[in-house]
């Protein structure tokens, strides 16, 4: 079934029903929200008696209405809601159904077949049951109360509500932009295939992010991402990787196989990145929320160039990239010549890391440091720069000056790269204190607006560079072969 | 899909069995140009033994039994047998073996052995979401001790199989260590493509043939040899 997702995704008009006239239902609050984030399109509360619903004119059922809406809300007892999709043929072209009690409940089957029919004897498009919903920044709609509304690029896909909750508000702290987070429940009748292949092709999408339990029409997940091409990058966390249904086994192949290793196949055939956890889904978003892949004839680039204060830190650092495939090799042999030129005291070291105690690298307002940062970007040669500051030490001279004027060294140095800069991460490690992180807070969100990606730690910054070069290595690996 | 492999699949079913036998699961690799051993078929009574003399010893004899799927579990293989007459003792103990464990004697296939060299496995698997699903495994007879296997989903492409064997923990093993034959890659791409890609026997058999399993495939240099080859019958499908 192929379907326009734009009404969906961009609904002008919306009904609701399971609001109340006196108490605070879900769907009151849903009204309550698109009414705050001035939502443009029309709302329509549908109440059997009521005249009006949170200050906007109910009507009194769906066939009250001339024009189909868009996007129908639905948040009444599961009992309810076959009858009410039945009697809303015509009048709606998606429905999002909140409640609960279908296929994820003891004796709910009967129900679940019942809704299944019911969708398809209406034609509307159903997303859940037993989902959250939708969150549009640009549109307005929102899951609930205290989540970003930023919109930006990421796309993101969920058979658990509560992740794209966890997601859209740990992504309001550290400055996460959406697109449109998908809470899609039992999937009865819309699959993550069919959104997935639609968000691939929105131009508003930068990056897909899904987590899965199950996917029945997992084939044509996996056709609409082999034919994305890793053009935007696709992050899958997949959920009950540990239970091992066991299959009749009468090869040796059959005695191998499972679920996960199957899952793992196509995440990786489709060149997609595999999350292991909430956590990592959220730092691979946070770093590829920007990235856009080279033409897939570049050759994917393994080198790092790493430049910080901390020398055992920068040891680990290249242990911590070695792990991940990438390279933390000997200088280029230019940059080399001309950091050794700049004549470094004792106990700066020029070579990768580029290791430069803080006392020094505060020294005549940062001027080494300056210089250092210039040479990077010039004559790095498109390896990925990674500047790693430890702010508690940093803390101990003029720090917030002296950070700002770094950061200022490496916006003019990529300025001068025009748009051939490389992918640029700044680890700022904090000691946790307020001090640190306050200082963390203002440069980071001065450095989301120009695509430098702060980190917390450089295991974090060697597990995005990671994925980077492996979806980079999958591109050109196809295209050389074509 | 030749007549040789309709027709086998046709008889394969009609007599009721799962899969087909080993001399025609090596028939239909063959004519789809993959190495496996010179042999010869005898029947259940074996008694005329003269056809495997167009055969170079050491040779290898195996029984053909519609019940026995592992035949390496039950000594239903036997190497090393260099004239007639040991071929004769061994067909004689191993009958008598097939009556203890109550499996019928459909024949004997008689093989040349194989070089020996890298021992790995290539499967092939109909998934019930991800359709049909590509397996590389070393380790041979070992391979589900080791566990050292890579997947995909067919069709895969040259990119795919090169990924595949990058994912083995053992890929050095190919390189030939410590004196040993190295295995040519571009050879073992294509058996991968020949099971597992756009033109692969998984994607040709689709619908016919649900599992396939060469193991121990035997490669060494340019040469990638199934030495034993099992395959499976889609369930239920009758036509």
């Amino acid at each position: 079934m192929s379907t326009d997702f734009t009404a969906l995704l961009n609904p002008r008009r919306i009904a609701v029903i399971g609001a109340s006239r006196t108490q605070r239902t879900h769907a009151n609050r849903f009204i309550r929200r698109l009414v705050e984030q001035d939502y443009d399109g029309a709302v329509f509360p549908v109440h059997p008696s009521a005249r009006e619903i949170e200050g906007l004119p109910a009507i009194p059922s769906l066939n009250a209405l001339d024009e189909p809406v868009d996007f129908a809300f639905i948040a009444v007892p599961a009992a309810q809601v076959p009858d009410l999709l039945r009697a809303a043929k015509g009048k709606a072209r998606f429905a999002q159904v909140m409640s609960a009690g279908f296929a994820e409940a003891a004796h709910g089957q009967e129900l679940d077949a019942d809704l299944r029919e019911a969708v398809s004897e209406s034609g509307i498009r159903v997303l859940g049951p037993n989902c959250m919903g939708i969150q549009l920044p640009r549109a307005g709609l929102s899951m609930t109360e205290g989540t970003t509304m930023r919109p930006g690029g990421i796309a993101f896909l969920s058979q658990s509500g509560s992740l794209c909750l966890d997601l859209l508000q740990r992504g309001e702290v550290i400055g996460l932009d959406f697109n449109a987070v998908i809470s899609m429940g039992n999937c009865a009748d819309l699959k993550p295939s069919e959104l997935a292949a639609h968000l691939l092709a929105d131009s508003k999408t930068t990056v897909l992010a899904m987590y899965l339990e199950q996917e029945p029409t997992g084939r044509a997940l996996f056709e609409a991402m082999r034919a994305n091409g890793a053009d935007k990058p696709i992050v899958v966390l997949k959920g009950g990787r540990s239970q091992q249904g066991q299959r009749a086994a009468a090869s040796h192949t059959g005695a191998l196989i499972s679920d996960d290793r199957v899952w793992n196949a196509m995440i990786r055939q489709a060149g997609a990145v595999q999350a292991e956890d909430q956590e990592d889904l959220t730092l691979l978003l946070a770093g590829l929320r920007t990235y856009r892949p080279p033409p897939p004839e570049h050759a994917p680039n393994e080198r790092v160039i790493l430049f910080g204060n901390g020398g055992g830190t920068g040891v680990i650092a290249a242990d911590l990239f070695a792990r991940n495939g990438l390279s933390v090799g000997p200088l280029p042999a230019r940059l080399a010549a001309k950091l050794s030129a700049l004549g470094m005291p004792d106990g700066a070291s020029v070579a990768n890391p580029i290791d430069v105690p803080a006392m020094i690298m505060v020294r005549e307002d940062g001027a080494a440091t300056r210089r250092i940062i210039a040479n990077m970007f010039a004559e790095g040669g498109g390896a990925a720069i990674v500047i790693y500051l430890s702010l508690r030490v940093l803390a101990n001279y003029d720090a917030p000056a002296i950070i700002a004027t770094f950061f200022e060294a490496i916006l003019e140095a990529r300025a001068a790269l025009g748009g051939a800069a490389p992918t640029t991460h700044l680890v700022l490690r904090s000691d946790g204190s307020t001090e640190c992180e306050t200082m963390k807070r203002e440069i980071k969100y001065r450095a989301d607006e120009v695509g430098i990606t702060v980190l917390d730690e450089l295991g974090a910054s060697a597990r995005v560079l990671g994925a980077i070069h492996q979806i980079e290595r999958w591109r050109y690996r196809r295209n050389q072969d074509r | 899909m030749s007549r040789l492999v309709t027709e086998a699949i046709t008889a394969a079913r009609r007599a009721g069995h799962a899969q087909l036998d080993e001399p025609t699961a090596k028939a239909i690799l063959s004519e789809h140009g993959l190495a496996v051993p010179r042999g010869v078929t005898l029947p259940a009574d074996a008694v005329e033994l003269s056809p495997i003399d167009e055969l170079n010893p050491p040779l290898v004899l195996k029984i053909r039994s519609a019940d026995i799927q592992h035949k390496s579990d039950g000594k239903f293989v036997v190497l090393g047998i260099t004239d007639r007459e040991q071929l004769d003792a061994e067909i004689t103990a191993m009958r008598v073996r097939a009556e203890a464990a109550g499996a019928a004697v459909d024949g004997y296939l008689v093989e040349e052995t194989a070089p020996a060299g890298v021992e790995l496995v290539v499967g092939g698997l109909t998934d019930p979401t991800f359709g049909p699903v590509l397996m590389v495994g070393l380790g041979g007879v070992l391979v589900e001790v080791l566990g050292d296997v890579a997947f995909r989903l067919c069709p895969i492409d040259r990119a795919d199989a090169e990924e595949m064997i990058e994912e083995l923990a053992g890929k050095a093993l190919l390189d030939g260590p410590r004196g040993r034959p190295a295995v040519d890659r571009d050879a073992l791409i294509a058996l991968l493509l020949a099971i597992g890609g756009p033109d692969g026997l998984m994607i040709q058999l689709a619908g016919q043939v649900s599992e396939i399993d060469l193991n121990p495939v035997i490669a060494r240099g340019e040469t990638a040899v199934a030495v034993d080859a099992l395959m499976l019958l889609t369930p239920g499908n009758a036509t």
